[in-house]
């Protein structure tokens, strides 16, 4: 329903159905918006938990760049990028 | 740019201990304390953040129970601080050497050397008088001018130079080794001053009026500044002048007195002497380890030094060190035997200091008289001595 609103008003989808949005530059850059808080953190797994979803991002030197309000970059080598319900 | 931002800001690099690190991260996103760089590391993770952030990320981390280490301190604001510790340093340092510039525009130091008839107070009243002394400007002294001036007031001096060196006045000077210079002099005959015989007489210049034998009487002529030149007929028809020479030995009476006190005042000093360190700036002493003066009476012996850098860069600053010790004046007397052989060893060094002066002592003939607590000591040596 949301996403039908968001499609007829023209509106941008990340607000309305506040969900991440996710910025990935190869395996070695990576920035998430709209988070609620991280849930783990280490050097090989971060997991970031969302609204509706988490997500697991999986790889070897994982450093947070910049942890604000409303985004996360994070740098490393990624190996995996997963969403769990 | 976003790093010139944050290092103009001033950061700090932390190390974070223990568990629970996300419940820390989850409590600084809601508390808006910006981090970025988190990594993990072999004890913990290593955060950055602002300056202004750290107290409440500290409280928080005081929060979640997890040990927090300042590993650096990066930007500006650390970097001023380093500054403003220094600075006073750097203002203490510019002070000194703007004093040390002003006091090289000064003499504090004179140095007089090659005098040995004239002494340095001589010299000294010379220089004061002349308005020259401690303290004074380098620029006011005309060196020229002093060492012209000095040639003038003393005859002594053959050569003389003036000259600055840092902040000290150096004065070299050489004195004539004869003495003063004889000046011209007006032809005078040779008196006697005193009542005697005449035991030699060798005239190099001059006309003798006595001879060995004669007796004389003081103001009699011994050797007249008149030369009578002779005509054929043996009559004096002229008189040349000219200044007598001669060697004259006369026999005559010295009289001699001498007074002896029975009681006399000695001075006792205390073997505990006290030593007491000072600093003197200008005519002000400033002791480092005297409290109060003392009302007793002491000797004082000061030894004072002035502070100077690199040789010839004198400061108006003295040091030194005072000895003091008690002084205790006692009234005692001499037994009669004592006051005798006390006016006897003051005739024999009279005596001595007749001999050195090139006088001969013939006859000696001295009495000793008792007067009340007085004694005395009178009679006549007869000497033969020259006439001057």
């Amino acid at each position: 329903m949301r996403f039908s609103v968001s499609e007829f008003f023209h509106l941008p989808q990340e607000l309305v159905l506040d969900d991440f949005v996710l910025h990935i530059l190869g395996n070695h850059h990576v920035i998430v918006e709209n988070y609620k808080c991280i849930q783990r953190f280490s050097c090989d797994c971060i997991i970031i938990k969302g609204k509706k979803q988490k997500i697991g991002i999986r790889g070897t030197n994982l450093r947070i760049c910049s942890f604000g309000e409303n985004e996360i970059e994070l740098t490393g080598n990624i190996s995996d990028v997963t969403w769990k319900n | 740019m976003e790093e010139l931002i944050r290092w103009l800001q001033g950061y700090i690099i932390v190390q974070i201990e223990g568990a629970n690190f996300e419940s820390l991260l989850r409590i600084c996103r809601a508390h808006h304390v910006f981090l970025w760089k988190i990594g993990q590391t072999e004890k913990g993770f290593r955060v950055c953040l602002y300056k202004r952030d750290f107290l409440c990320f500290a409280g928080l981390c005081r929060k979640v129970c997890l040990r927090l280490h300042v590993l650096k301190k990066r930007g500006v604001p650390f970097l001023l601080q380093k500054i403003y510790r220094k600075l006073y340093f750097m203002i203490l340092l510019l002070l000194m050497l703007s004093l040390l510039k002003v006091t090289q525009l000064h003499i504090w130091a004179i140095e007089i050397q090659g005098n040995e008839m004239l002494t340095e107070d001589e010299i000294m009243d010379f220089m004061t008088e002349e308005k020259i002394q401690y303290g004074m400007y380098k620029k006011e002294i005309n060196c020229e001018n002093i060492e012209m001036k000095m040639r003038e007031t003393f005859p002594l001096i053959t050569w003389v130079s003036v000259y600055m060196n840092g902040t000290k006045l150096h004065i070299d000077l050489k004195e004539n080794a004869l003495g003063v210079e004889k000046t011209e002099e007006t032809p005078t005959d040779i008196l006697s001053k005193k009542t005697g015989t005449i035991t030699s007489i060798l005239v190099e210049q001059g006309n003798p009026l006595v001879k060995a034998g004669d007796g004389v009487n003081p103001g009699d002529i011994l050797v007249s500044s008149k030369i009578p030149v002779y005509d054929e007929n043996g009559t004096a028809i002229s008189y040349q002048e000219t200044v007598p020479e001669a060697t004259i030995r006369l026999q005559t009476i010295e009289n001699y007195e001498d007074s002896l006190q029975r009681v006399y005042l000695m001075t006792q000093f205390s073997t505990n002497k006290h030593n007491y360190y000072y600093i003197e700036l200008g005519k002000k002493r400033y002791y480092l380890n005297k409290l109060w003066q003392t009302e007793e009476k002491c000797e004082t012996l000061c030894c004072t030094r002035q502070l100077f850098v690199l040789e010839h860069l004198y400061l108006p600053v003295f040091y030194g060190c005072e000895t003091t010790r008690k002084v205790d004046f006692q009234y005692f007397a001499y037994t009669d035997k004592e006051m005798e052989k006390v006016l006897s060893d003051r005739l024999q060094k009279y005596i001595l200091c007749l001999q050195e002066k090139g006088v001969q002592i013939m006859k000696k003939n001295v009495k000793i008289s008792k007067n009340g607590s007085t004694m005395y000591m009178s009679g006549e040596l007869e000497v033969i001595e020259d006439v001057e």
